[in-house]
Order: structure tokens, then sequence, then C-alpha cells
């Protein structure tokens, strides 16, 4: 704004404001601050001016003039009251006049006529201290192991929807499992699979480079074939379906709810567990073992690749080392894993969705804690069965 | 208001020979409509003739597929992006839209902060100040949206549409899904408002009492076109079937009955 949207006189008992071009808020911010300082320091030179007995500061009179103005909105009235304000403060028997004032100002200044300048406004003060730091950090961290405490609650549910489904089976939302199979399945496939080809070709090659001596190729495809088979693949999967299944089953489920479609389901008396969450934990447990099938063919296939390209080792003779290093039994490890990790990730999935409130924030905030939650529970499961089946090895187990 | 020399007859909405479809589907076809200043003009039409999407081509959120579309001289679906037009229109969506994130204060401070620049200080007196204005307590600035009932969010979306003082106010069913005292509470607050700011407002409404108590020019959308635009009145007596239905029908009547009796008691309703 090029142009002075006022000119300020102080003089005698006097103070002048006079008016011009547009006061409307585009203009106003930058002069609202400039202007109520200029008019305080008008007011104490009339206090010095004249020092009344007393010490009480005179009577004075206020006049504005707007015979210029343009245009005035309600952030201009704003600043008007706030002069008036400090003309009554400095004397409360001051005369006031509003000289010229547009019809729209006078309806606007009606419509503010019992508003209040001096009522406090709360400010709310976000200070954040290291300790609060340290604090959230602790909290959080004991969040993530509090959710150890639902997973049995949760298993409880899932067991009792189990045998609800075995009680009535024709209940089952077959429909709805098989449409969850195929979107947790079908697009995982290429991710999964890609990505534990290179994992599969990457640590192979390591053992082949750090093992020394000739001929390591040979040892190393049984023994990268059972870490392959018995705890990449898993815990691949596993972090992949994570991170693309889980995050949708609880960002689908916790729409539901902001939309207060779970509230319609539960007044028309429809379950949920039977209709949402047992027809996708059932599609989990099928999935998770197919991907890891999958991981687990991509991870040799990666292994046997890299060979034949590197150290030109004949895929007759990959593939028998592979059937002579790899036990069935080791594929049978992984696989016993995946319905713990399915059930507990897809449990946790849709508690979390169901834990969603009505605003986008909370939504964002339960997916994040439930693919967290998910791979560390990936990550443990995986750990507490290996060290299972380890243990009852030595046994003469499997 | 933001211009006192301007004409109170201007066209400050000039639609010409619209049309809006979805794939096959026409909505709206060689529709026309101009709209004043200054006044309150209600579009009013059955379930799927197309108001929303008249509204959101008029805001600038839906492209026309065809004619053209001027709100106050410029193009809304060229200048939504720039925020030319963002700084003279306030919208009020049916569930408020408020920004779930932000405070009630903060979501009123927004444009002001965004657009203007405004100073934080200066914008939250402002923003305090629209609360007041639309009947809140000032505690309310502090609320998280979801905190809030249904007519209390009507009531900050309002006073968020009001933050940069519009020239046009665009209200798709401010009155649904409010109880009927909170529904006039609000027809009166409008009608004071928009009279003490000069505010003009383009509304989508299905209340029969909102459009007998504060319309002042009604448009009623049939068979992809806006078959008339005038003074209730004449609107009442337009020879057009749904017309008829929807304003002569049981409720209608009823609710047409009450005001003529209110008006001719001299009640203030």
């Amino acid at each position: 704004m090029s142009e002075k949207l006022y000119r300020l006189v102080t003089q005698n008992n006097q103070i002048d404001l006079h008016l011009s071009g547009r006061w409307t808020l585009s203009n106003l911010g930058d002069i609202e601050a400039k202007l109520v300082l200029e008019f305080e320091q008008g007011l104490d030179q009339l206090r010095l001016g004249k020092t009344t007995l007393g010490g009480a500061s005179q009577k004075i009179v206020y006049s504005m003039y707007a015979e210029k103005i343009e245009a005035v909105d309600t952030s201009a009235v704003l600043i008007f009251k706030k002069l008036e304000n400090l003309v009554r403060t400095f004397n409360t028997d001051s005369e006031i006049h509003y000289v010229d004032l547009p019809n729209e100002f006078a309806s606007l200044k009606d419509k503010l006529a019992e508003y209040d300048l001096n009522q406090p406004h709360e400010v709310a003060h976000k200070f954040v201290s290291p300790s609060d730091i340290l604090a959230a950090f602790g909290l959080a961290s004991l969040n993530l192991f509090k959710a150890f405490w639902e997973i049995p609650q949760l298993f409880g549910l899932f067991v009792y929807g189990l045998f609800e489904i075995l009680r009535r089976p024709f209940e089952f939302k077959f429909t709805s499992m098989v449409f969850h199979l195929q979107q947790m399945t079908i697009p995982a496939i290429a991710i999964v699979a890609s990505v534990s080809f290179m994992v599969g070709a990457v640590l192979t090659e390591q053992a082949v480079v750090r093992l020394p001596g000739f001929g390591t190729e040979t040892f190393v495809v049984g023994f990268i074939g059972m870490v392959t088979a018995r705890e990449t693949s898993i815990l691949l999967t596993g972090m992949l379906v994570a991170g693309r299944t889980s995050s949708a089953i609880t960002a689908e489920i916790g729409s539901m709810r902001m939309n207060e479609e779970i509230d319609a389901m539960k007044v028309m008396g429809l379950d949920v567990m039977k209709f949402l969450v047992m027809p996708r934990a059932i599609a989990m447990l099928l999935t998770l073992p197919i991907l890891t099938f999958i991981s687990i063919v991509s991870g040799f296939a990666g292994s046997g690749v890299l060979l034949y390209m590197r150290y030109e080792m004949s895929f007759n003779e990959f593939v028998s080392l592979i059937y002579n290093g790899v036990e069935i039994s080791d594929i049978g490890t992984a696989m016993v894993k995946t319905p713990f990790i399915a059930i507990s990730m897809v449990l946790v999935a849709c508690s979390e969705g169901l834990k969603v409130r009505s605003n986008a924030a909370s939504l964002g905030y339960h997916t994040t804690v439930s693919v967290v939650k998910s791979l560390f529970l990936v990550i443990i499961i995986d750990s507490i069965i290996a060290i299972y089946f380890t243990q009852i090895s030595t046994f003469g187990g499997w | 208001m933001q211009n006192n020399l301007t004409n109170e007859n201007e066209d400050i909405i000039v639609i010409e020979n619209l049309r809006s479809q979805f794939g096959d589907n026409i909505v709206h076809d060689d529709l026309n409509l101009t709209i004043k200043r200054g006044i309150i003009t209600c579009i009013v039409g059955g379930s799927g003739t197309g108001k929303s999407v008249l509204l959101r081509t008029m805001t600038g959120l839906k492209k026309p597929e065809a004619g053209s579309v001027k709100v106050l001289g410029l193009v809304p679906f060229n200048e939504a992006k720039g925020g030319g037009l963002a700084r003279k229109w306030g919208v009020l969506f049916q569930d408020g839209a408020l920004f779930s994130s932000l405070s009630v204060l903060d979501n009123i401070m927004l444009p002001m902060k965004e657009q203007l620049g405004i100073g934080k200080r200066f914008a939250s007196e402002l923003a305090y100040m629209k609360l007041f204005l639309v009947g809140l307590d000032e505690a309310v600035g502090q609320f998280m949206p979801s905190e809030l009932s249904g007519g209390m969010r009507k009531r900050v979306a309002l006073a968020r549409a009001l933050a940069l003082d519009p020239d046009i106010l665009f209200l798709d069913e401010p009155t649904a899904g409010l109880d009927p005292i909170a529904a006039a509470q609000f027809d009166e607050l409008l009608l004071d408002l928009t009279h003490a700011l000069g505010i003009s407002v383009v509304m989508i409404t299905h209340d029969l009492d909102s459009i007998f108590k504060i319309c002042e020019n009604v448009a009623v959308l049939a068979d992809g076109q806006v078959i008339v635009v005038d003074k209730l009145n004449a609107v009442l007596k337009f020879d057009h079937a749904w017309v008829q239905e929807y304003f002569s029908g049981p409720r209608g009547r009823q609710i047409f009955g009450q005001h003529e009796r209110n008006n001719l008691t001299g009640k203030i309703i």
C-alpha cells in the first residue's frame, strides 16, 4: 500500500484521525500495530503537555473523519474499537466524534457494539523442554510393550471367532475372504519375489567372497539355501506384508470408523468380528504361506542366477546342491511361523483400525502404530519360534 | 461492502451456456444464471439436478465442459489455484470441512495468515471477533473440531468463511443436520450477518423454512437448466410441475401459511 491510509493530528486536547482509502483486511495487516502505537504516543504527548492536578489525565476530544474512506470491513471496525478503548482508558469522560461515517460502517459497528475488546484471550502455549522429549520417548517405548498385553486378548477373540465359523460354517463371509485374499496376495507377489531374489543373490555373493578357500561356492549353496528357507524368506515377507497389508487394513477399518460405518454395523446387530476381522484374518492366514513360499523360491533363484553368471555354476549342479543342502524341515520351519505372524499382524491391524477417532490425525497415528507393531511382532515371533526349533533339534527333533 | 461505490445491481456471478457432464451423464445443459450483488440467492432443485455440481463449478472446484462461468468478472477454475478469488469468497461446506488437526482459532486464522500475511497477534484478535460475530463463546477458540457439536461446527465454519470479509459467501445446505431451533438460529445469524457485513450469499438449500425466511431471490434448477430466477413470490406463481409440487406440497403450504400469518400480525420471525 503506497498511499497512506490515515493521518493522525495531535494538538492541545484534540486527537484528529483522518482516514482515506480502503480500510479492508488486505491493507490493514501492516498498519494496525503502527497506528495503535502512534495513537498511544499521541496520547502520551497530551499527558505530558498538560499535567493536571492530582496527575489524572485530562478530558480530550477524539474525532475520526471518514469522508474520504472508500471501504471498511470488520477488521477496520476492530481497530477503531481499539482506538476508542484507548481514549476511554485515558479519560472516561472524553468526547468521541465519528464524522461522515459510511452507512456500512454504522451497521458493522452496531453488530460489534457488545463485543468486549478487553476480555483476556487464552493462548495455548506448547513449550517443549528436553525433559518432555525424554518423557515422550519413554512413554512411546512403554506403549510399544503395552501392545503385548493386548495380543492374548485379541487372540482369544480370534479363537472365539474361529469356533463361531466352525459352528456355522455357512455364515462365514467366504466372498469377502476371497476378495481380501486376492487383494493381499496377487499385487504383493511381484514385490516379494523381486526383493527376495535380490536378497538371495546378495547373500550368496557376500558368502562366496568372504569365505576363504577354493570352491566355496559348493558349500555356500546349501548354507545360503538353508538361511533363505528358514529365516530371510519369512522375515522379508513379514515385513513387506506389514508395510503394505497391515497399513491397508488399519486405514480401511479406520476410515470406516470415521465414516460411522462401524457404528452402523453395530446398531444393525452385525458382528464386526464376523464381518470385518475374520475374513481378513483367514485371508492373511492363507496369503502369508503362499508369499513365503514364493519368497523361498525367488531366494533360491537369486542365488542360482548369481552363481551361474558370476561363478559359472550350472543349473543342474545348483539344483542338486540345494536338494542336498536344504531339508524339507527348513521350509517347514518357515511355514510353521506364518500362521502366528499372520494372526498377530491382522489382529493388531484391525484393533488399531477400530481405535481410530473422528479426525484425520488419529487415522495417521493408528496406521503408523499398526505398521510399527506389525514389524516388531514379525521379528519377535520369528525369533521365538527360531529359538524353539533350534533347541528341540538338539534333542533329535526337527 | 468492500467497495461502497459498487452498484447494488451489479452482477457478481454470470453463467452462460454452461454444460457439465460426467462421462455420458449430462448434468447441466445450456444453463444460464445471473446472480446480483448484495442479496441472498437460494438455489433449489430436486435431488440429482446438479445443485452441488453448480456450486463446485462456481467455486472453481470443477471445470465446466462448455460455456463460461464468471465470478466477479474472473474465471473461477483458473483463479481457484492462484488465489485471486480465494480472498473474495468464503465457502461453507456441508459438514463444515474444518481442518481436524487445527484448533478452532487456528482454523479461522489460517486464511488470514496464509492469504494476507496478517501477524499472529492481530489475526488471533480478529479470529476471536469472528467467533463473537457467529455467536460463539470465547472458550470455543481452543477446542478441536472433533469436540464440537454439529451446530457449533457450522458456526465455526461460517466464522472461517467470513475470515477475510468476503464479497460472496457460498453455502452448501447450511441448515442440513441441525435441529429446527438451531436451524432457525442459524438462519437468523446468516440474515443478520450478511446484512450487517453487506455480503452477497449464494446458498443451496432444501430447507423450506430457510427459503421463506431469508432468501431474497430463488433460482430453480430442473431439467439441467435454471428454469426461473426471481423473487420468492414470483417463483411461487411460476408454472412448472416441480416448482408447484415443491412449494405447494403439504410441507410448503404449511410453512408458507405460517410465514403469511406472521407477516400479517407483524411478528418478527
